[in-house]
């Protein structure tokens, strides 16, 4: 009698309603390789809803045996057809299809196709056909993953406009207690208490908020207000810990009182509110809560909520209160009526915080008959600290970059035509270059392995196939030295854009060469994984995405996260 | 890329590793420990490119919820060796490797996994999820030197690396963390916390349907006379019999053994009966036992939470509970109420008991908690919320009980495939024979928990000097703790093949056993000590005995300075006689007491020289500088800096980014609490702005 849930294991990390918006998800792969197959074999297993396989090819010699999705018998067939079959074995719960076409062919003839998809993942896809998928997606939001797998390197790059985290689960979120600016439950247990009268079981049991609250209560009465700077606080602290009691037990044994050492340490947090975290901050000051439409997602309606409640009833300090109290000594009967006073609270905030969701729904012309719903509210609240915003690079804004000389050079020339110019151009970003740097300061004094260089070397083989229809090293018979000769000096020109041309040597460009732009499976199935993380992470909007290009540097076994 | 197409799978190993790494990569014989989660993924890896002679150990067979991770795995293989399956479903992908061969067994205890079939491949790779077998093959590639690339997974993290003794760290180099136990009491009378009374519940699991004598629950009883069909007719009147009651007045006899006894027949096949026996258990176990506990009078003076008895009457709705829940078990992810713990703790004893082979399971202490079994599943959830509930401790959902019961851990099938890929090129690499130093690379995942870093690589630490286990001379003892006796031990093995002449043998007590009659230590020295120990077998032996993992220190006063760590390993020879358990024990390692003692007495001997001409350097040169200048010698410098040079290794390995993530090592923790993260949280009590500026902005 086992188990019956095979999703058990992986609810414990992203929830029931996790598990739900991946059920729930439809995803596009564009060509069906070793590197897309295995992307998508990785979403198919933790169950996914729906996937869409396009691909042009037939079933070849070359597939079977570096493809784990493709078998002898399959040879001659179309690789979607094949790819989609075997992928769907592995899991009942996911439906699929297949369209036999070159996915160029799509992008250009059929940007409509694109509409719909939660997610599309773009293997092996070449530049040109890759910047205009991107620019499709991006006026529809869907997001994009390019991936890539090129010899022993890889690449993943995601695009979309505009990605919310409700769970960015970063660093632990400290929970406000708000102890600087208690609320009247609080407030009103603090009061209730007489630290000289209470006896020594109460005294050393009762819990650490509402022993801040009344000892600077009684701080502030004295001094006539609450300490305002470091050396104040900290004499503060100190003197939390001279009101502890002598006690002892029956037999005279001293027993120490643990919740004044919990208020010592937490003596801080009585005079200073907790701040906001600074995603946080950058979601609440973001433009966009001022010019919400009834089409947008429900998260920036929250957003909204948040803000409008933190500027009224939080008094411009406080989000609302989290029901839940964290373990802190206590008898049972203290902790239980202090977390009522949380609870009730909580109850009090929420609705103050739902009725700010209606107005801020109600001027968008929001659809009354679909509201959020409650459980989305209730998660939403309870992760408030933890909640983010990204916006993407475009993908045509890095490919288009240049040097921020060039382009101050450009603009004294023709300022009018620069202005132009400037809209689709980009800059090379400080990235490449801070990478090395990080690498250096940490005493490597051989860098050229820094993952970051090589995708420098990858932007210069696709100018290299831009030039030439092929990638070096590829085709009948390539002359490897021509080829690499001709790799160098593309990858001079990025290199001197990404300021990094002291560190990409001959040598890089003999390595892409000799790679001919193979798509070596063991390559392909760490890059398939790591896709398929970070589709998880876009597809349930909990965690952190990369943003925006992961490199894999499979010589040295190293990766690296570069904003491109 | 049309290219690679046309270029077919050896043309594009070629490309990228060479001719020479290939070949080698098709010749050399690897060992892959484990396929479970990385395990599939990694043989499929392997295969692909172009391993030729594969071999794979697992000892479990295919479960439900291995579907969605294990991906060689379909519905009809549930029940099926993993090794086996694996193996089967990864060889059709390169028909031109040889056939994969399958081994169903333990690792640790299976006889044929010796020194010898170590010794037997190039490599070794694993894909465990558990400490135990990791830290054993860790010592067993340690002791053959073979090349060890190591793996796992929880949750989002991973990590994969190389281990060659002596030039990298070992498994073992990093203290794991340990499994939290709690103190007995915390568990039996005062639980403060969820975990406390989870545990509790799997005891009591133990106690109703498992090994009761070894549950920390059971109460010996001391009255012989009440025969068990006492039991089930006293039960069988209801949660108002009497005699339960009445043993409760009697202060330190147990109020519940009587009533959790396993009911006969003759009550199990009465479905009424049953029923009151199993509402008789709850009344006892979660009223009776709480009155007792509070009329013993100061158990709870400085308890953080004191119970409250609970009657079955005050479980509103208990009664549909228990009839819904004969059919269909409680949603999994919302709290239940109190009146569904009641119903459903009711309905799952009666289920235990009504269905024949549970009950005879559970007559013979058979049924071992298993998190998987939704059944034992379904009792220990009811258990431990009721059981919070009398401590006024907060309820918890199935899901997030069943987490912490079975100390789940969160996996997910992509870390796995990052893991195993990252394994497969590791191997590749390793059999190119690049210098340790360049190609035992750690690389560390923390994908999940923050946008910063998804696969990142590092130096593989050297060596821990410190580390018990590639530090210090060590042999792996490979035996029948419960059939060889000291004697042979001492005779055959330890003067034997080890070479000593008087052997003193230590060994650590038993955490259980430690106390005033054994001690902490257990030593024995033959003519000093009781020799009537000797034909004992070694797990018999006192303080515990000698069990599988044990580490025996073994020294020797006739054989100055020969002195071997000895870890046992259990091997089990049943049905051998004295002869085949004595022929059976493997030594791992190269030890030999003569030649440590010889080494030992060389290496004294150097010491004093070096020390008398030291000295006599020091003398001089203290000398000299009296005579030159009358001021202050540096002559002490060449001694103190002999003894920095030996500390310098030891503080090289405080190195954060590097963490350990075990499958299954402990409870889990949620992803955001990992080493990096915490490291981050802001101090309290700065007053500065805090630090807003990002990268990219300056
Ligand atoms: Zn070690």
């Amino acid at each position: 009698m086992a188990s019956s849930d095979k999703y058990d294991r992986q609810t414990r990390l992203w929830g029931a309603h996790g598990q739900r918006a991946l059920g729930e998800a439809r995803i596009c792969l564009l060509n069906a390789g070793p590197t897309g197959t295995e992307s998508l074999k990785n979403l198919v297993l933790p169950g996914c809803g729906f996937v869409t396989v396009v691909d042009g090819e037939k079933v070849t010699e070359g597939d079977v045996g570096n493809n784990f999705f493709v078998s002898r018998a399959d040879i001659g067939s179309p690789r979607a057809e094949v790819t989609l079959s075997h992928l769907l074995e592995m899991n009942p719960d996911v439906s699929g299809e297949a369209r036999c076409v070159d996915p160029s062919d799509l992008i250009g003839g059929e940007p409509g196709f694109f509409e719909g998809f939660s997610l599309v993942i773009a293997s092996q896809l070449q530049r040109d056909a890759l910047l205009s998928l991107s620019a499709v997606l991006w006026s529809m939001n869907v997001p994009l993953i390019a991936v890539r797998s090129y010899g022993l390197v890889g690449s993943m790059r995601i695009a979309r406009p505009v990605h919310v985290c409700f769970e960015a689960k970063e660093a632990q979120a400290v929970a406000d207690l708000r102890i600087a600016n208690p609320f009247p439950a609080l407030q009103a247990f603090a009061d209730a208490v007489d630290l000289k009268s209470c006896d020594d079981e109460t005294h050393r049991h009762l819990p650490y908020p509402v022993l801040l609250v009344k000892l600077m209560g009684e701080y502030a009465a004295e001094h006539g207000g609450q300490p305002k700077t470091f050396a104040q606080r900290k004499a503060f602290a100190k003197w939390v810990g001279t009101q502890r009691r002598d006690i002892t037990t029956d037999e005279g044994v001293p027993i120490w009182e643990e919740n004044f050492d919990e208020a010592v340490a937490n003596a801080s947090k009585a005079s200073l509110p907790t701040p906001l975290r600074p995603d946080v901050a950058d979601v609440l000051a973001d433009a966009k809560l001022d010019a919400l439409e009834s089409t947008d997602d429900d998260f920036w309606f929250l957003a909204r909520a948040l803000r409008d409640f933190r500027a009224a009833e939080g008094k411009g300090e406080s989000l609302p209160v989290s029901a839940s109290l964290p373990d802190m000594t206590a008898t049972t009967a203290l902790y239980l009526r202090l977390n009522e006073a949380y609870k009730l609270q909580a109850t009090l905030d929420r609705a103050a915080f739902c009725a700010h969701l209606e107005r801020a729904r109600e001027a968008a012309g929001c659809d009354e008959k679909r509201p959020v719903s409650e459980g989305v509210i209730d998660r939403f609240l309870a992760s408030c600290q933890s909640i983010k915003v990204m916006r993407y690079r475009p993908i045509a804004m890095e490919l288009s970059a240049r040097a921020a000389e060039d382009g101050a050079a450009a603009a004294a020339a023709d300022p009018a035509a620069a202005d132009g110019e400037a809209e689709a151009q980009g800059q090379y970003t400080s990235a490449v270059k801070e990478a090395v740097a990080e690498l250096q300061m940490m005493g490597e004094t051989n860098v050229s392995m820094c993952p970051a260089l090589w995708a420098v070397m990858l932007r210069a083989a696709d100018d290299f196939q831009c030039a030439t229809g092929r990638f070096p090293g590829a085709g009948a018979s390539p002359d490897l030295i021509a080829d690499a000769a001709e790799v160098a000096k593309y990858a001079a020109v990025h290199a001197a854009g990404y300021g990094v041309a002291d560190h990409v040597t001959e040598e890089h460009a003999q390595e892409i060469t000799r790679y001919g732009a193979c798509e070596p499976h063991v390559v392909a199935a760490t890059m398939g994984a790591v896709v398929a993380q970070e589709a998880v992470k876009l597809l349930t909007q909990q965690y952190v995405p990369v943003d925006n290009t992961f490199i894999f540097n499979g010589i040295a076994t190293t990766a690296a996260v570069a904003t491109l | 890329m049309a290219s690679s197409a046309a270029a077919g799978r050896a043309a594009v190993y070629h490309a990228v590793f060479g001719a020479d790494v290939m070949e080698k990569v098709r010749s050399s014989k690897v060992l892959v420990v484990g396929a479970g989660g990385i395990g599939c993924e990694l043989l499929k890896d392997l295969v692909l490119v172009g391993f030729g002679h594969l071999e794979v150990v697992d000892l479990d067979t295919i479960d439900v919820s291995n579907l969605n991770r294990q991906f060689l795995f379909r519905p009809q293989h549930v029940g099926q060796s993993k090794s086996a399956i694996a193996a089967q479903a990864v060889a059709s992908f390169n028909p031109r490797a040889g056939p994969i061969v399958s081994h169903h067994g333990n690792i640790i205890r299976g006889r044929m996994f010796s020194a010898d079939f170590f010794r037997g491949f190039d490599l070794v790779i694993n894909a465990l999820d558990n400490q135990a077998a990791r830290s054993h093959v860790n010592r067993m590639c340690l002791a053959t030197r073979r090349t060890l690339i190591e793996g796992g997974s929880t949750g989002f993290a991973g990590q994969a690396h190389t281990i060659r003794g002596g030039a990298t760290l070992c498994y073992d180099c990093r203290p794991k963390p340990v499994q939290k136990s709690f103190p007995v009491c915390t568990i039996r009378s005062t639980p403060d916390k969820p975990v406390h009374c989870i545990a509790w519940a799997k005891e009591l699991h133990a106690l109703l349907v498992g090994d009761a004598p070894n549950s920390v629950l059971y109460e010996p009883d001391d009255a012989p006379d009440h025969p068990p069909a006492a039991a089930s007719s006293a039960a069988a009147a209801g949660p108002t019999a009497a005699p339960a009651a009445d043993a409760g007045a009697s202060r330190g006899e147990s109020v519940y053994m009587r009533a959790v006894r396993r009911p006969d027949d003759a009550v199990c096949d009465d479905t009424a009966a049953l029923a009151a026996w199993a509402r008789g258990a709850f009344d006892a176990l979660f009223r009776l036992e709480i009155e007792k506990k509070l009329s013993m009078g100061d158990a709870y003076r400085t308890a953080r939470c004191r119970p409250t008895p609970l009657p079955l009457s005050r479980c509103h709705g208990f009664e549909a509970a228990c009839e819904a829940t004969l059919s269909a078990p409680l949603p999994a992810h919302r709290t239940p109420t109190l009146g569904e713990c009641a119903g459903s703790f009711l309905s799952a004893l009666q289920t235990f008991f009504s269905d024949p082979a549970r009950r005879q399971a559970a007559r013979e202490g058979r049924v071992a908690f298993d998190k998987d079994d939704d059944l034992s599943m379904r009792l220990v959830a009811a258990a431990a919320n009721l059981r919070a509930i009398t401590f006024g401790i907060e309820a918890l959902s199935e899901f997030e009980i069943k987490s912490i019961a079975g100390n789940i851990v969160p996996a997910v099938a992509t870390t796995n495939a990052v893991v195993a890929g990252l394994e497969a090129m590791e191997a590749v690499r390793a059999l190119a024979g690049r210098d340790p130093a360049d190609a035992s690379y750690a690389v560390v995942l923390s994908t999940g928990i923050s946008g910063g870093r998804t696969v990142s690589g590092d130096v593989v630490p050297p060596p821990n000097p410190a580390c018990s286990e590639c530090g210090r001379a060590r042999v792996i003892l490979r035996l029948d703790t419960k059939r060889l006796t000291l004697r042979q031990l001492i005779r055959g093995v330890l003067c034997g093949a080890l070479g000593f002449e008087e052997p003193n043998i230590l060994f650590a007590a038993a955490e259980a056993e430690e106390g005033a009659a054994t001690g902490s230590h257990f030593s024995f020295l033959e003519d000093e000590d009781d020799a009537s120990l000797l034909g004992l077998p070694l797990a018999a032996l006192p303080a515990g005995g000698v069990t599988s993992g044990k580490l025996v220190t073994v020294d020797d006063f006739a054989l100055d300075g020969a002195r071997v760590e000895a870890v046992v390993v259990h091997v089990d020879c049943e049905g051998g006689g004295e002869e085949a358990v004595a022929a059976a024990v493997e030594v791992v390692g190269d030890f030999s007491a003569p030649e440590a003692a010889r080494a030992a007495k060389e290496a004294k001997a150097k010491q004093a020289a070096q020390q008398a001409a030291s000295a006599a350097a020091a003398a001089a040169a203290a000398a000299a500088a009296a005579t030159a200048a009358g001021g202050d010698s540096d002559s002490d410098d060449d001694i103190v800096a002999e003894g920095s040079d030996a500390d310098e290794g030891s503080d090289g390995s405080d190195d954060d980014d590097v963490f350990e993530i075990l499958e299954g090592a402990g409870p889990p923790s949620p992803p955001s609490e990992d080493s990096s993260a915490s490291r981050k949280r802001p101090r309290e009590d700065e007053d500065d702005e805090p630090k807003r500026a990002r990268l990219g902005e300056a």
